[in-house]
C-alpha cells in the first residue's frame, strides 16, 4: 500500500473526539413501526409487482385474490365460491377504469386514500393528509406530491421518477399494506371460502369468509371476510377478525366501474420550486427497439389467452439499484400484457449469478416446455402464498419469465408459445 | 450471503453509533441525523431480501445510510432553499480546539468530509471507501488529500497552542 492510500490517524483521533449525538428519546419506538409496516410491504411487494393490477389499489388487491382462490369440489360452497370467483373475474377482465376511496380502520385509526385506476395501468393514489401520486403507464413516469419527512409531517416535496418497467410501481399509502399484506397470504392459502347472501348498504352481495392462519407479524386475523357487490363483482368491505373480535376493516366507497375520468386524472401539476428527479432505467420502445438496449431480441408469446392485448415494452441497459439493493437486473425486458385492468408480463434479464428465480419467489413445480423458443427447457412454475403467480426460466445467458394474472395452465401456455421477435 | 431480520438488527446496533457520527457530520443537526438514518434503516431493511453479499454487510449499509444523508440534503436544499449544510458546534465540541475543528469539517464539501469520516475516523480501506461513495478509488483519495489539507490547517493552532 502506498503511503496515499494510507489512513491519516492522528486527524482521525482528533475527528473522533467530537460529540456524537445520541438519539432523539422517540427514536427507537418510532423505527420499530417503520420497521413493523416495512415487513408488511416487504411481502405484499413479493406478490404485487407482478399483479394484475398495480399499486396500492386494495379493492383490486382483493379482486385479485379473490380470482386466485382455489376451487373447492368437495364443499357445499364451491359452486358459490366458482360464481363468486367467475364474477370477479370477468368483472376486472371487462372493466377499462375504476374509481374509489378507500377506508380503513383499525384500533382507533381511520385512514383513506382516493384511487383512480384505468386499463392502461394509470394509477392515481391520495392517501388523505399524505399528499399525491400519479402514474403514467405509457411512459413510465411517477409524479408526486409528498410529505418529505420520514415519519410524515412537514412540506410536500415534489419528485419525478422515471422509466418505470411496463409492470408499474407500488404507489403507497402506508395503511393499505401492513394489513392487506397478511390478508394476501391468508387468501391465496385458503382453500375453503364460504359464500353466503348478504345485503350491505341496501345492495345485494356474497360475503365470501376463510379461516386463516394468523401471521404474528402482520396481522393477527384468524378470519376474513369479503363481501363482494353483486351486479359488480367489484369488492365493498373486509373484515379481519380475530377470536371472535373485529380488528380491522376496509370499506370501499364510492366506487365506480367505468366511470368518466377527467383527462387530468393522471397529471398532476407542481407547485413552483425544485423538484427531485430519479430515473429507474427502464424506456419504452418498439420490439425493434429492444434488442439495441439490450443486445438480444425479446421473447414474445405467439399466442394470448383470451382477452389479453399487447401493452408497453420497456428495455433497460441498467436497472436503478431501487433503494440500496444489490445486483439490480442488467439488459432487462418486459413485454407487458393487458385484459381490462389485468396485466401480465413476459420478462427477461441477463443471467449474472447463477440459476435464481427473478421474481425471488420460493421453490416451485419444476415442469418440461414443449414447444417455442424454449422448448426442452425446465422451467419452475411457482404458484404460492408468498409469490404472485409465475414461471421462470434460465437459458444459459439470461433468466426469463412469465408473470402476472394468469392460472398455471395459461402461465405454460405462454411460456410454450414464446418466440424470439423483432417486431 | 443473506442477512435475516435478526442479523439486520445487529448489523444496525453494532453500527449505529458510528453511522449517527457520519450522518450528524454529513447532515449537520441532530433531528436531521435522525430522520436521515429512520430512512435509511428502513431503506435497508427493505433491502434486505436483495442483499447478496457482494460487499460486506457493514459497506452496504454505510452505503445506503451515505446515500440517504445525500437524499436528506438535497430535499433540505430544495425545500428550504439553504446552502449546503453547515453544522453549528455541537455543545460536545465546544472544547478547546474541537470546535475549530468541528467548523472546518462541516465547511468541507460533502463528499470529501464523507471521505475523511469514513476512512480516517472510521477506519475504512479506500476500497471499501470507494465501495461506499461508488466511485474510483483514485476518487476516494482526491477527496481525502483536499479534505485532510483543509482540516489540519484547522488543526495546527491547536497543535501550536498545545506545545
Amino acid at each position: 500500500m502506498t503511503e496515499g492510500l494510507e489512513r491519516d490517524r492522528e486527524l482521525g483521533a482528533a475527528l473522533l473526539e467530537l460529540e456524537v449525538p445520541e438519539h432523539r428519546i422517540d427514536f427507537d419506538r418510532e423505527l420499530r413501526g417503520l420497521l413493523a409496516l416495512e415487513r408488511g410491504r416487504r411481502l405484499r411487494r413479493r406478490q404485487l409487482r407482478w399483479a394484475a393490477v398495480p399499486g396500492l389499489a386494495a379493492a383490486a388487491i382483493v379482486v385479485v385474490l379473490l380470482v386466485g382462490l382455489p376451487h373447492t369440489a368437495s364443499r357445499p360452497s364451491s359452486a358459490s365460491a366458482a360464481r363468486v370467483q367467475a364474477k370477479v373475474r370477468a368483472a376486472f377482465a371487462g372493466a377499462h377504469a375504476l374509481t374509489g376511496t378507500l377506508v380503513f380502520a383499525t384500533a382507533g385509526r381511520r385512514s383513506t386514500a382516493k384511487i383512480a385506476m384505468d386499463g392502461r395501468g394509470d394509477l392515481r393514489v391520495e392517501p388523505a393528509g399524505a399528499g399525491t401520486a400519479v402514474y403514467d403507464a405509457k411512459t413510465g413516469v411517477v409524479r408526486s406530491l409528498e410529505r418529505s419527512a420520514s415519519l410524515g409531517g412537514g412540506p410536500l416535496f415534489a419528485s419525478v421518477t422515471t422509466g418505470y418497467p411496463p409492470s408499474g410501481p407500488a404507489l403507497a399509502g402506508d395503511f393499505t399494506q401492513r394489513e392487506l399484506t397478511g390478508v394476501v397470504r391468508s387468501l391465496l392459502a385458503a382453500r375453503d371460502p364460504l359464500v353466503e347472501p348478504v345485503t350491505l348498504d341496501g345492495r345485494a352481495a356474497w360475503r365470501v369468509t376463510l379461516a386463516v392462519e394468523p401471521d404474528r407479524r402482520l396481522f393477527e386475523a384468524d378470519r376474513v371476510e369479503v363481501t363482494v357487490d353483486r351486479e359488480s363483482g367489484m369488492p365493498l368491505r373486509v373484515v379481519w377478525a380475530a377470536r371472535g373480535t373485529t380488528r380491522a376493516s376496509m370499506r370501499v366507497e364510492h366506487l365506480r366501474i367505468d366511470p368518466r375520468l377527467p383527462a387530468d386524472q393522471f397529471e398532476l401539476e407542481f407547485p413552483r420550486g425544485e423538484v427531485l428527479h430519479q430515473d429507474l432505467g427502464y424506456r419504452r420502445v418498439s420490439l425493434a427497439g429492444v434488442r439495441p438496449i439490450v443486445g438480444y431480441e425479446p421473447f414474445v408469446p405467439r399466442s394470448l389467452p383470451a382477452g389479453y392485448r399487447s401493452a408497453e415494452i420497456g428495455a433497460a441497459r441498467e436497472v436503478s439499484p431501487a433503494e440500496g439493493g444489490e445486483s439490480p437486473p442488467r439488459d432487462a425486458v418486459e413485454v407487458s400484457f393487458r385484459r381490462g385492468l389485468q396485466q401480465f408480463v413476459v420478462g427477461s434479464q441477463a443471467r449474472r449469478d447463477g440459476a435464481r428465480d427473478p421474481l425471488g419467489g420460493p421453490a416451485g413445480e419444476r415442469v418440461t416446455l414443449r414447444g417455442g423458443a424454449l422448448d426442452g427447457a425446465t422451467a419452475e412454475v411457482v404458484i404460492d402464498p408468498r409469490a404472485v403467480p409465475h414461471l421462470w426460466v434460465a437459458t444459459p445467458r439470461l433468466l426469463v419469465f412469465v408473470a402476472g394474472d394468469l392460472t398455471r395452465t395459461e402461465l405454460i401456455d405462454v411460456a410454450e408459445s414464446l418466440q424470439r421477435r423483432t417486431r | 450471503m443473506a442477512l435475516d431480520d435478526d442479523e439486520f438488527a445487529a448489523l444496525v446496533a453494532e453500527h449505529d453509533r458510528d453511522l449517527r457520527r457520519l450522518a450528524f457530520r454529513l447532515v449537520g443537526d441532530r433531528h436531521a441525523m435522525d430522520d436521515a438514518l429512520q430512512d435509511a434503516y428502513v431503506k435497508a431493511f427493505r433491502a434486505l431480501p436483495r442483499f447478496r453479499g457482494a460487499s460486506s454487510p457493514r459497506t452496504w449499509l454505510y452505503r445506503i445510510v451515505y446515500n440517504a444523508c445525500l437524499d436528506h440534503l438535497r430535499r433540505r436544499r430544495t425545500y428550504a432553499q439553504l446552502d449546503e449544510a453547515v453544522a453549528t458546534p455541537a455543545r460536545g465540541d465546544a472544547v478547546a480546539g474541537r470546535a475549530a475543528l468541528a467548523s472546518a469539517l462541516a465547511a468541507l464539501p460533502v463528499d470529501q468530509r464523507g471521505a475523511v469520516l469514513l476512512v480516517d475516523v472510521q477506519g475504512f480501506t479506500y476500497p471499501e471507501a470507494a465501495a461506499v461513495f461508488d466511485v474510483p478509488v483514485g476518487t476516494v483519495a482526491s477527496r481525502l488529500s483536499r479534505g485532510r489539507e483543509a482540516l489540519r490547517a484547522a488543526l495546527a493552532p491547536t497543535r501550536e497552542g498545545a506545545e
